[in-house]
């Protein structure tokens, strides 16, 4: 395989393959609704995650990451493309294979308080799936769910507690551990822990690492923090209105950073590194309406380097060599 | 240094509850000098932002200041009746909140918003008042001023929003501008843009700034100094460089090395064992010592303040000795 | 300010444990409230007196209406604690055992109209496109109608009798609860905790039956509890008009009906009917916006 997209590790079969996917969500408009909008969410993202490996997917808000996430889950329906999971195509599974589809494919959300129904317990909450698929008696699957509150690094003794009664960073656990109940394959975390502090973030960072290598996963780490995603990540994928600018190894994104989005991005993530805190590109503007894309290179309006060709043509993800992966015309 | 513009003094707040009376802030003491930026820094519930809302007189309801002083240019705030703290906020103090979506009303004009706040504090004709609100607008860079003035806030842009509450917030000319994690909600690029504006604005309006914020790097990019605040105390402050580069109290180092750096990469994340205190008890002794890889038995006294260098204070029994 | 507890070690849990402690939670809030204690406790009073209604009332035969014409319209005495009625029978009797009705008319009807109303809410709600229209619709219809006007006609349509009066109240009143149920869960969808369940692979109606519902149900409870004081006053405005409980069998509605003809002879006759079911329909309302503030699990620990 020559040309797979931030494939630096050729060898390795692709377990995740995204081929294309766009989404566009309709949006009511004008007097009566009368001028439907259409919000292109995700316009042709195609990327590749080898088993047990992570794939970062980096942008500010509005550039689809979610929503690539949920598509991939088809939690959303998406426009068109193709999703692959270990060669079966997600989008043409009927419900029911939907469902037997999402024992080996699961998702943990941005927000542990919303994401865990605050009436159940939470023998309940991570018994869920369990009751859902597996026909196992009461107390098989209380003892699976105290298990499995335990690899994720809590007591068993919690399990009738309700969520109001949790921390974040508990709640987050809670909800990987409801992730990992059916021995899943691949798992799409979404911002994992945006919603938590530094200190608790540590804790769920370190302990889905360590999930990783134990319970042989594959992630993809969805997230708008550049730095963060480096400590989870083997490849980043950067992503911008609603398509991959650059693709590559984690090392090659932060050494040798080719889009001029993904330099902006890295200069201007605040950063405790006293020796970065000098050099700084600021970008002006903000993230451009996905109902109007600009014409040509997407990025072109607050591009400092933007020249004629920018404007007109859409740049395609090239190979800059080494499997790094970008979409630019310099 | 100058004069510290704000003198706060153990400081101390609690809520009545349901679960039973919550320990908020236990005996905060703050400087913030003129033309500053200090930064407030630490997790969720450990009093940061009560500290300003304290300072501006916006205790929430259930609260009560039970110790303490507050000096605003040589005056305690605590002892002033609301009457006069209206005068105060937004003439002298004014605050930016953390999603300028919320704090602008939708149903006015930018233009319009300015000008109701230099109404309420200034004596001047409505030319005078346009002609400043324009002025405030270019001074926030925001583009195309006149438009923006007959604009109303779903107009405009996260950024925008954010930059035109700065505009009001500077609107009567306030020596002190609490910001209250002003780009938390923003997108990393225009998060940068935010906090260069807020950098060059201490400059050119000579305007001191409380930067209440969660995250360390934000500190470490806009702050001269710094104050680490841990269950409602402070347990180390002083100027950005020491505390960050040369962190002494083990709860300024154990969140610098969570935070996740660049430098670091390969690395794993170190996480904090434990838990906050939830604060339902009073504090005896060092709040972060049940969590402290180098609690002592002393731990169990309130710690004593250390000068590290003469602006480097630290909260704790480690550094006791030294300062003999 | 929110205030978490997980600072405070504590004990294993066992699951009767778990909802000891959270219904003890729930009292707890609720007793801060004086107005809905005193509603709960006026309302426990008038369901005990209801249940144990024939044990209570001084002339029990009375109240079931044997008629007893040397005392017509006496005033209160110590004999006739609120004095008697048109024929001569003991008032406080009649107002027990009238109880009975009206309590019962308030519970069946908002209980009924809350079983048909919220499941149909939820899946209206939950499966949006031609489901959606087609119940919306159907509500659309009933509540075209004033409540009171569709209830007497079809009280009137089906015969004079107290069943049907619940029956063609309950008829008016279901499709509130559907419209409640599925503004509840068009936002309820949007959580994320609905969408982590479909993530699992669990179908549309189990999701619906166990995260729509239960937590549809607190918003309605609420609403239920207010409603029920609402219901009473229609069921004893039925009575009143003559289409609910029939003479000589006593209710509040049809005791006033009878009373107003009376009211410058014996005033006390009207008054105390008006006076019971005015006490109980705000006692009802009140003590709902009291569970409204305690059932929410958010606000509880709130200061």
């Amino acid at each position: 395989m020559m040309n797979d997209i931030g494939d630096t590790d050729g060898a390795r079969e692709a377990q995740v393959e995204v081929k294309d996917l766009v989404k566009h969500f309709a949006q009511r408009g004008g007097f009566l609704g009368r001028n439907p909008r259409v919000v292109r969410a995700v316009d042709g993202v195609s990327l590749k995650i080898a088993h047990k490996r992570t794939l970062g997917l980096v942008g500010e808000s509005g550039c689809g990451k979610t929503t690539i996430g949920r598509c991939i889950l088809r939690l959303i329906e998406p426009t068109s493309g193709e999703v692959h999971f270990e060669g079966v195509d997600v989008l043409g599974l009927s419900g029911r294979q939907l469902r037997r589809m999402r024992r080996d494919m699961q998702m943990v959300f941005q927000n542990p308080y919303s994401s865990l129904d605050p009436r159940m317990s939470v023998l309940s909450i991570v018994g869920e799936p369990i009751q859902t698929h597996l026909s196992l008696s009461h107390s098989e699957m209380r003892d699976r769910v105290v298990e499995l509150l335990e690899q994720v690094g809590m007591s068993g003794d919690h399990i009738y507690r309700y969520p109001h009664e949790f921390s974040g960073g508990q709640l987050q656990r809670i909800a990987v551990a409801r992730a990992l109940a059916l021995n899943p394959k691949f798992l799409v975390l979404d911002e994992p822990t945006a919603a938590l502090d530094v200190s608790v973030q540590a804790q769920v960072i370190a302990k889905l690492v360590e999930l990783q290598q134990d319970l042989n996963l594959t992630y993809l780490f969805i997230s708008h923090n550049l730095t963060l995603v480096h400590y989870v990540s083997d490849t980043i994928a950067v992503t911008y209105l609603g398509r991959i600018i650059e693709h590559a190894s984690s090392e090659a994104i932060f050494d040798n950073p080719i889009h001029p989005y993904t330099q902006a991005l890295l200069s201007a993530t605040p950063s405790l590194d006293r020796e970065l805190r000098q050099q700084r590109v600021i970008l002006t503007g903000g993230v451009p309406d996905p109902v109007n894309p600009p014409p040509g290179c997407v990025f072109h309006p607050r591009c400092s380097r933007a020249k004629d060709a920018c404007r007109q043509e859409e740049p395609r993800l090239v190979n800059a060599g080494d499997g790094h992966m970008v979409a630019c015309h310099l | 240094m100058n004069e510290p513009l704000v003198i706060i003094r153990d400081l101390r707040l609690q809520f009545r509850t349901y679960a039973g009376i919550v320990h908020a802030l236990n005996g905060i003491d703050l400087e913030i000098y003129e033309q500053d930026v200090l930064g407030l820094v630490g997790e969720t519930g450990c009093g940061k932002s009560m500290t300003g809302l304290c300072i501006l007189g916006l205790v929430p309801r259930g609260g009560e200041i039970v110790s303490g002083s507050i000096g605003f240019r040589g005056e305690d705030l605590l002892t002033k009746p609301e009457s006069y703290m209206q005068q105060v906020r937004g003439a002298k103090i004014a605050m930016v909140f953390q999603d300028p979506s919320t704090s602008l009303n939708p149903l006015f004009t930018i233009g319009q918003q300015i000008e109701t706040v230099m109404k309420r504090h200034q004596q001047a004709d409505k030319t005078q008042m346009h002609e400043r609100a324009l002025e405030l607008l270019k001074v926030v860079e925001l583009p195309d001023p006149a438009r923006i003035m007959d604009t109303y806030p779903h107009e405009l842009s996260g950024g925008m929003k954010q930059r035109a509450s700065i505009a009001i917030a500077l609107s009567c000319g306030a020596d002190l501008l609490i910001a209250d994690e002003p780009t938390t909600d923003l997108d990393v690029t225009v998060q940068a843009q935010i906090l260069d504006l807020l950098r060059r604005l201490r400059e050119a309006q000579g305007v001191a700034i409380l930067m209440i914020t969660h995250d360390l790097a934000v500190v470490a990019e806009t702050c001269q100094r710094v104050a680490v605040l841990y269950a409602g105390q402070v347990v180390e402050s002083g100027p950005v460089d020491e505390v960050l580069y040369e962190a002494k109290h083990p709860y300024t180092r154990a969140l610098l090395e969570a935070s996740p750096k660049r430098s670091s990469r390969g690395k794993t994340l170190q996480a904090i064992p434990g838990t906050v205190p939830s604060g339902l008890r009073p504090l005896e002794g060092c709040a972060f010592s049940p969590r402290c890889p180098r609690a002592m038995e002393v731990c169990a006294q309130p710690p004593p303040r250390v000068a590290v260098t003469p602006a480097h204070a630290v909260y704790c029994y480690l550094y006791a000795d030294s300062e003999e | 300010m929110t205030v978490r507890l997980e600072g405070i070690p504590e004990k294993p849990r066992t699951a009767w444990s778990a909802r000891f402690q959270e219904s003890g939670l729930m009292w707890r809030a609720l007793r801060r409230d004086r107005l809905a204690v005193l509603s709960l406790v006026i309302i426990a009073i008038f369901i005990l007196g209801a249940v144990f209604a024939p044990w209570l009332a001084p002339y029990p035969d009375q109240g079931m209406g044997k008629a007893n014409l040397k005392e017509k319209l006496d005033p209160p005495s110590s004999a006739h604690l609120l004095g008697t009625d048109d024929l001569g029978r003991d008032l406080l009797s009649r107002m027990i055992l009238g109880s009975r009705p009206s309590l019962s008319i308030g519970l069946f009807v908002v209980g009924l109209a809350m079983l048909i109303g919220t499941p149909l809410g939820a899946i209206a709600g939950y499966f949006g496109g031609w489901i959606d229209q087609t119940i919306m619709r159907i509500t659309d219809i009933f509540l075209s109608f004033p409540a009171l006007l569709l209830a007497i006609a079809v009280s009137a349509a089906l015969g004079a009798s107290f069943f049907n009066a619940m029956l063609s109240i309950t008829l008016a009143w279901w499709p509130w609860y559907t419209r409640l149920a599925r503004a509840q869960t068009v936002s309820l969808k949007e959580q994320t905790f609905v969408e982590a369940s479909r993530a699992i692979g669990v179908p549309g109606f189990t999701i619906i039956r166990r995260h729509i519902i239960p937590n549809v149900l607190t918003p309605a409870l609420v609403q239920a509890t207010m409603d029920i004081g609402s219901a009473i006053l229609m069921g004893a405005a039925l009575s009143f008009v003559g289409l609910g409980v029939q003479l000589p069998r006593p209710d509040w509605g049809n005791m006033l009906n009878v009373a107003r003809l009376y009211f410058n002879d014996g005033p006390w006759f009207a008054v105390f009917p008006g006076l019971a079911i005015l006490i109980v329909a705000m006692s009802f309302n009140l003590l709902g916006d009291g569970v409204r503030d305690v059932l929410d699990p958010q606000s509880r620990r709130t200061g």
